[in-house]
């Protein structure tokens, strides 16, 4: 099986038929493109973003056979579309078509000065963009979004506004039930009042918490396109927009949904992300507990054998399944 | 004379025949499931947050607002067998008329508060 990377900025329409017409080409090898493409400007100040024409810096994994499913993933706070890497290619080896988009604020998105900041308003268009593009190039093709953490968030609230254009959920970690969330919150109101601007270094908080193993740490603090330093007014938007979950799950009542959670995850309580699942409309829902699982279930190369499993199966059966978003039965 | 009575005969019958027609059709109007009603509801909002008619902090409670409506209707389907009563269908059709009235007052607000008006 051949994939094909793409860590570019480019539109994701033009893309895609570029992409398209490579996954028919026999491709030896990864193509890393290392090219880099200005980002037309999307200003997401003055004008909304979504009247502009969006350009989302995003990676793909395809399978040289033609997909049967197409996934779109979306990344957690500090991270970039590039901790798919590992889902990616082992879910293109199932032979799903999969692309993971860079949040506002991350990955790509901080070599351009006017999008280097969260702007979650704007990320929902980008994302709302990708599917219609998606859905667009793979016409009559099941369009799943992945998500974890922060973007487990965005993907539920995504799916919340727009559920004729996701044919299935995968929500790892969404909630924002978080581990001392008082302290932290306290931290950040008050650094908020001193310099709403002024970044805060975030790897303590955040990769203390995330895995357990001195390794992984180590290298994802240095991993470039990953940022741990935002500001309290980003950190603000943050928890404001995690808040919006719960009424985005119940509005989420007719999309097949498979909730992930990790037991033994130090940063997003498990009960946080059981109570989420409650909140979901939808029968058509499964949650699975990993229970040697930390936060991180499928992003940097934390996707288990049995997860990977799990997951493959479950989009497989939706995509067949003749009661999809009505029951979870047979 | 006898044709233009009877021209004038066949006339009216035919419109009266018309008229009754006319009158024996059912009323056309088409009617809006709960689930439809959601579904536009929240086209409209993300259409209005779009297009710069509602803010984020309106556009944040109306979805809450359709929240509590999907939060009512799953209630109502768990006591039942899935299925929504006569009932329970009015009475989350009224609480979607309160939210669509809401919708609809949050975007005919804004020319007020834009600059200069």
């Amino acid at each position: 099986m051949n994939k094909v990377t793409h860590p570019t900025f480019r539109s994701l329409p033009i893309a895609l038929i570029a992409l398209v017409a490579q996954s028919v080409l026999p491709l030896m090898s990864y193509a890393a493109d290392t090219r880099t493409v200005k980002i037309a400007s999307a200003s997401t100040k003055n004008v909304p973003a979504w009247s502009k024409a969006i350009k989302v810096p995003y990676r793909s994994w395809i399978p040289v056979e033609k997909p049967h499913q197409v996934l779109l993933c979306v990344h957690g706070l500090g991270f970039s579309g590039e901790s798919f890497s590992e889902f990616g290619r082992s879910m293109a080896g199932h032979g799903f078509a999969v692309y993971a988009l860079d949040v506002r604020g991350f990955g790509q998105w901080m070599t351009n000065r006017k999008d280097d900041r969260i702007n979650f308003e704007a990320c929902m268009s980008d994302v709302e963009e990708a599917l219609r593009s998606l859905r667009k190039s793979y016409p009559g093709l099941p369009v799943f979004l992945v998500g974890e953490s922060m973007g487990g968030g965005i993907a539920l609230q995504a799916t919340s506004r727009n559920p004729g254009l996701v044919d299935g959920l995968i929500c790892s970690v969404p909630s924002s039930d978080r581990y001392a969330k008082l302290s932290s919150e306290l931290i950040v109101g008050t650094r908020y009042l001193m310099n709403r601007n002024k970044q805060i270094d975030i790897t303590a908080e955040v990769l203390n918490k995330t895995t357990s193993s001195q390794k992984l740490k180590k290298q994802w603090s240095k991993e470039a396109s990953n940022r741990m330093k935002l500001s309290p007014k980003e950190l603000k938007q943050f928890t404001d927009f995690m808040k919006g979950n719960d009424d985005a799950a119940a509005l989420v009542d007719k999309t097949p949904c498979l909730m992930l959670a990790g037991f033994k995850d130090k940063l997003v309580k498990p009960e946080g992300t059981i109570d989420l699942f409650n909140e979901l409309s939808t029968p058509d829902k499964l949650l699975m507990v990993v229970g040697d699982g930390e936060h991180l279930l499928l992003e940097e190369n934390q996707l288990s054998l049995q997860l990977d499993q799990l997951v493959t199966v479950w989009i497989k059966n939706e995509s067949s399944s003749k009661h999809r978003g009505i029951t979870a039965h047979p | 004379m006898n044709s233009k009575r009877l021209l004038i005969v066949s006339v009216s019958v035919a419109i009266s025949s018309a008229m009754s027609t006319l009158t024996e059709l059912p009323v056309q109007c088409k009617h809006w499931t709960v689930e439809q009603r959601q579904a536009k509801l929240m086209q409209d909002v993300n259409a209005g947050q779009k297009s710069g008619a509602l803010t984020e902090k309106e556009s944040r409670k109306l979805r809450k607002n359709l929240a509590n409506v999907a939060r009512k209707k799953a209630r109502m389907k768990s006591r039942t067998t899935g299925n929504l009563n006569t009932k329970d269908d009015s009475e989350l059709q009224s609480s979607i008329d309160k939210t669509s009235t809401k919708i609809k007052n949050e975007k005919v607000e804004l020319p007020r508060q834009l600059p200069g008006k």
